[in-house]
């Protein structure tokens, strides 16, 4: 006779489907992939089948795989249900628990990247989450069934690495909001732009027509150095996005400060691709230019573009910034680059 | 009528006493006379007191008198200005000077004598005139003086030269206290009036005329003027219109191109070697151009009358009425209706003509249709191929003599100035680099560029062009020249030349280069406009420059010229460039065109047009380089 070593039986013990909650919420989902690889521990011990936790670790984090994983883990706990004749979920309940979290869960990180929709996004996590705690429960009620015995001692339902990462992250969030509020009290003049609003900027003496959602004007050195008349952020949803209005001095140089452009540009997106135009603005002797370069890093888009114009005296510009996935690249790059086009000078 | 009597009897009260023509000591009296009402320091610049023309017309005899007070308050008036210049045509016209002196401040008067009158040929190219000019240089004159002259010019009409014509400016570029200008003519010779200045009031009766006007304020000067397109004149003529000056002028052409019998053989001649119509146009174009010499041949009887055809070939001279004719005569010869068409080199505006007149014109040309084309050929250009137009009489006045038509202008052609400019550069690792140029000049740009070189050996034809190449491209470099297309007449003049430039930058610090685009930049410079009281014509150019420029491959640019686009009412820019990767070179071609059409400038415009010249100047350098 075979004497398996003690541990190998026990599972964790009992945890409360609101503290588990809890903690999921209080790490921002990170706990989720532990919960994973905890499970697979557990069924492991119990029935003996070849599962590494480590892996199932990721499951959740590579996502596509979870659907597979979380139809073994269910069956796992049918049969544990069935052995021990413990209330369970039937095989259609589990299809479907199934269904509906891969679902959401993998959901959640499609509409991130391709819909960009906020709401739904949130609306998918949460179901992702309840499901979740309905799961809990079920895997609480199989531990129970069996000896269990912490890792580590438990105060008041957490064990001292969970209070740990817990308050860290805690800390984490409460920097992050209190960065925020900060944000938020600088960003007193921030309001929303509605597509198809025509900004004008008189202390630049420019107009020009924002054509896309979710842009935003920012206080001047929100998104440069501080130098811009103006300042607008693109949606907040994508790395980076803004529009900014410079003006120069009759003393600067059109064809400089054009071929500055140019070249920083070359500078700051390694590898880029340029497009350079001049022409004359219509009826007059003042010229235009249009500087445009683009670049791929580390897989994602870069585009600049400056729209300078004379006048009479002095230059005025408005540049273009955009970082993003090279999904939303394309789906951009064609409003935004004109938009910039787009602007006007006025009398100043 | 009641306008008129108002008119009169203003003229009356404000007409001075002396306001006729005067000689003699009556002159020198008045002369004094306004020298002593004038106020002091009043006049800082060379002032007349009086300009008086009187023309009489009386049993076909005409006698223009005139006479002239000038004042001269500074040294540089009197350094400039104290001499007079007298126009008179001696095959038909007799000149006399009257009276001619200075007077001193102090009132002492010095006679001008025989001593101080020059009588010297004012343009020997002129086609109806034999235009003389008799300089009188005033002795004696002073600061705070005068002079003044009193002359009368006499010709009598013929049944040969029936017509006559007399044309005023009143206002000149001195100030003008009093002018009148008064003619009367009897019933041999009806006479015809005509006044284009708003400063003058005129009064006309049925065979007697009269103007005056006090206080002319100078005109303005400025760069480039026609003053007879600027200011308004006065003009008496016994030429009721147009085609009564037509019908003048038309039977000397008619009856030169009569005796044509040496045409013919001339023209079969050409025929046999010429390839098609084309090219015996350009055959006989050449001919009358550069085998026909110019000499001016407007002796008594042929001021506007060419001599025969035949003479002409036989002496293998004429001038531009004994070429036209020639050439007309050996158009007709392959069926090409040609005709004689009178042009007026100073003039560009139809419009301030004045009355019908012979007079008004210096020059004939040749015109027809071909192919749906009108070509005007100046045969007295040996310079010009035939389907360009002589740029000295583009858009002149000019009279047909062969249709019904009024005055008109001699075409302009969009552009005047066309220049094609090829570079071939190789950039050397080490900053270096060796250029190849190919200029084509076209049409009457390839005209001009001939007439410089064409008088000049080959040593010193390569020579000019170094010269043009230091002045446009660089001062330092030691271009080699190859030159074709001076000796003929084509539409194309080619040079090509070689450079080797010495490294002038390094390349380990950096690719950063801007290649002047100079041939067009060159254009540019020379096309400033600088009038700044009168508008003006602008000739029209267009330059095409086609750059290939050749750097090492491990220079890796990655940054290149700009698009130009610029585009206006005035000309455009336009430019796009081409890059090609190769092993060891890599390649960038860049084509630019610059085109300014001709037109006429308002002077309102003239600051607009040379600011947009001098943004396409500033963008022409062609900018590229490599950054990282």
């Amino acid at each position: 006779m075979t004497d398996s070593p003690r541990t190998y039986h026990k599972v964790a013990p009992y945890r409360a489907v609101c503290l588990e909650g809890l903690l999921t919420i209080v790490t921002m989902g990170c706990y989720l992939f532990v919960w994973f690889a905890l499970a697979a521990r557990d069924c492991k011990r119990i029935t003996g089948r070849p599962f590494t936790p480590i892996l199932w670790f990721f499951a959740p984090v590579v996502c596509l795989p979870l659907p597979f994983a979380s139809h073994i883990l269910l069956k796992t706990f049918s049969d544990i249900e069935a052995q021990r004749q413990l209330p369970g979920w039937s095989k259609m309940q589990n299809i479907v628990w199934n269904g509906l979290f891969s679902g959401a869960y993998i959901g959640a990180y499609v509409v991130a990247e391709l819909i960009d929709s906020q709401t739904l996004q949130f609306v998918l996590w949460a179901v992702a989450f309840i499901l979740f705690l309905l799961l809990h429960h079920r895997l609480n009620r199989i531990r129970q069934a069996f000896e269990s015995e912490p890792m580590m001692h438990r105060f008041a339902g957490f064990n001292a690495l969970e209070w740990g990462v817990g308050l860290l992250f805690l800390a984490l969030w409460a920097g992050l909001f209190w960065a925020l509020g900060q944000l938020k009290l600088v960003n007193v003049e921030t309001t929303r732009i509605e597509p198809g609003s025509e900004i004008v900027v008189p202390e630049a003496g420019v107009r020009f027509t924002v054509n896309q959602e979710g842009w935003e004007n920012v206080p001047i050195g929100t998104v440069t150095d501080g130098t811009a008349e103006y300042e607008l952020r693109g949606p907040a949803s994508l790395n980076n996005m803004w529009y900014a209005v410079f003006t120069y001095t009759e003393h600067d140089d059109f064809r400089e400060v054009a071929q500055n452009r140019y070249a920083t540009y070359l500078e700051v997106l390694p590898g880029a691709q340029c497009t350079a135009s001049r022409s004359l603005q219509e009826g007059t002797e003042l010229l235009r230019s249009v500087v445009s370069c683009e670049n791929t890093e580390a897989g994602d888009k870069q585009l600049y573009i400056s729209h300078l114009i004379e006048r009479e005296k002095g230059l005025v510009e408005l540049v273009g910034y955009m970082w993003v996935a090279p999904r939303k690249y394309t789906q951009y790059k064609p409003q935004f680059i004109r938009d910039v086009k787009g602007l006007i000078a006025d009398e100043k | 009528m009641r306008s008129k009597l108002f008119l009169l009897l203003s003229l009356l009260l404000t007409l001075p006493v002396s306001a006729e023509f005067l000689q003699g000591d009556a002159l020198i009296a008045r002369a004094k006379q306004l020298a002593s009402e004038l106020e002091p320091d009043a006049h800082s610049a060379l002032t007349g007191l009086e300009r008086t023309y009187k023309v009489e017309v009386k049993d076909n005899k005409v006698t223009v008198y005139g006479h002239k007070i000038w004042f001269y308050p500074t040294t540089a008036s009197v350094q400039n200005n104290a001499y007079e210049s007298i126009y008179f045509n001696q095959l038909n016209e007799q000149l006399t000077v009257l009276t001619a002196a200075s007077i001193s401040p102090a009132g002492k008067v010095n006679y001008v004598n025989e001593s101080h009158q020059k009588v010297i040929a004012e343009d020997t190219y002129n086609t109806f005139t034999e235009t003389e000019k008799m300089i009188v240089s005033f002795p004696a004159v002073e600061v705070g003086g005068i002079t003044l002259i009193a002359y009368k010019i006499e010709e009598t009409l013929t049944a040969e030269r029936p017509f006559w014509s007399i044309r005023s400016y009143p206002q000149q570029t001195a100030d003008m206290l009093n002018y009148s200008f008064v003619a009367q003519w009897d019933d041999s010779a009806r006479l015809y009036f005509d006044n284009t200045s708003e400063l003058v009031s005129c009064e006309q009766q049925p065979a007697r005329v009269f103007c005056y006007a006090v206080n002319l304020v100078a005109a303005e000067s400025d760069s480039v003027v026609n003053w007879g397109d600027q200011l308004g004149q006065i003009t008496l003529s016994t030429e009721p219109d147009w085609q009564a000056v037509k019908a003048q002028v038309r039977p000397g052409f008619v009856n030169a191109i009569e005796n044509n019998q040496g045409v013919q053989p001339l023209v079969d001649e050409f025929a046999d070697s010429a390839d098609g119509k084309q090219a015996l146009i350009q055959r006989i174009f050449e001919f009358v151009a550069r085998d026909i010499r110019y000499v001016s041949r407007s002796e008594a009887g042929y001021d506007i009358v060419p001599h025969n055809v035949d003479e002409t070939i036989d002496n293998r001279f004429g001038d531009c009425k004994d070429k036209s004719a020639l050439l007309i005569a050996m158009l007709r010869a392959i069926n090409i209706d040609a005709e004689p068409v009178l042009v007026a080199t100073k003039r560009e505006r139809p419009g301030m003509a004045g009355a019908a007149a012979v007079g008004l014109f210096d020059h004939v040309v040749v015109c027809f249709s071909f192919a749906g084309q009108q070509y005007c050929l100046d045969p007295t250009d040996p310079y010009t191929q035939w389907q360009s137009t002589s740029d000295w009489i583009q858009g002149r006045v000019a009279l047909n003599l062969s249709n019904d038509a009024s005055l008109t202008t001699i075409p302009r052609p969009r552009y005047r100035w066309q220049l094609q400019a090829q570079s071939d550069i190789t950039i050397t690792p080490e900053g270096g680099q060796q250029e190849l140029v190919t200029l084509t000049f076209l049409n009457e740009y390839a005209s001009l560029m001939r007439q410089n070189m064409a008088g000049l050996s080959q040593p010193k034809r390569l020579e000019y062009m170094v010269d043009v190449y230091h002045e446009v491209a660089n001062e330092d470099a030691e271009p080699v020249f190859e030159i074709s297309g001076v000796d003929t007449m084509s539409s194309r003049l080619t040079t090509h030349s070689d450079t080797t430039y010495e490294p002038y930058f390094n390349p380990q610090q950096g690719i950063s280069l801007a290649e002047n685009d100079s041939w067009l930049r060159g254009e540019l410079s020379s096309s400033w406009l600088n009038n700044e009281v009168y508008g003006q014509y602008y000739p029209g150019f267009l330059v095409e420059s086609e750059y290939k420029i050749q750097v090492p491959h491990e220079w890796a640019l990655n940054r290149f010229p700009p698009d130009l686009n610029l585009e206006h009412q005035y000309g455009k820019l336009t430019r796009s460039y081409r890059f090609e990767e190769g092993d060891e070179l890599d390649t960038l071609y860049v084509s630019t065109t610059l085109s300014m059409p001709s037109r006429y400038l308002a002077v309102e415009e003239i600051k607009a047009f040379n600011d947009l010249l001098n943004v396409f100047y500033k963008q022409a350098p062609i900018t590229f380089g490599h950054d990282s």
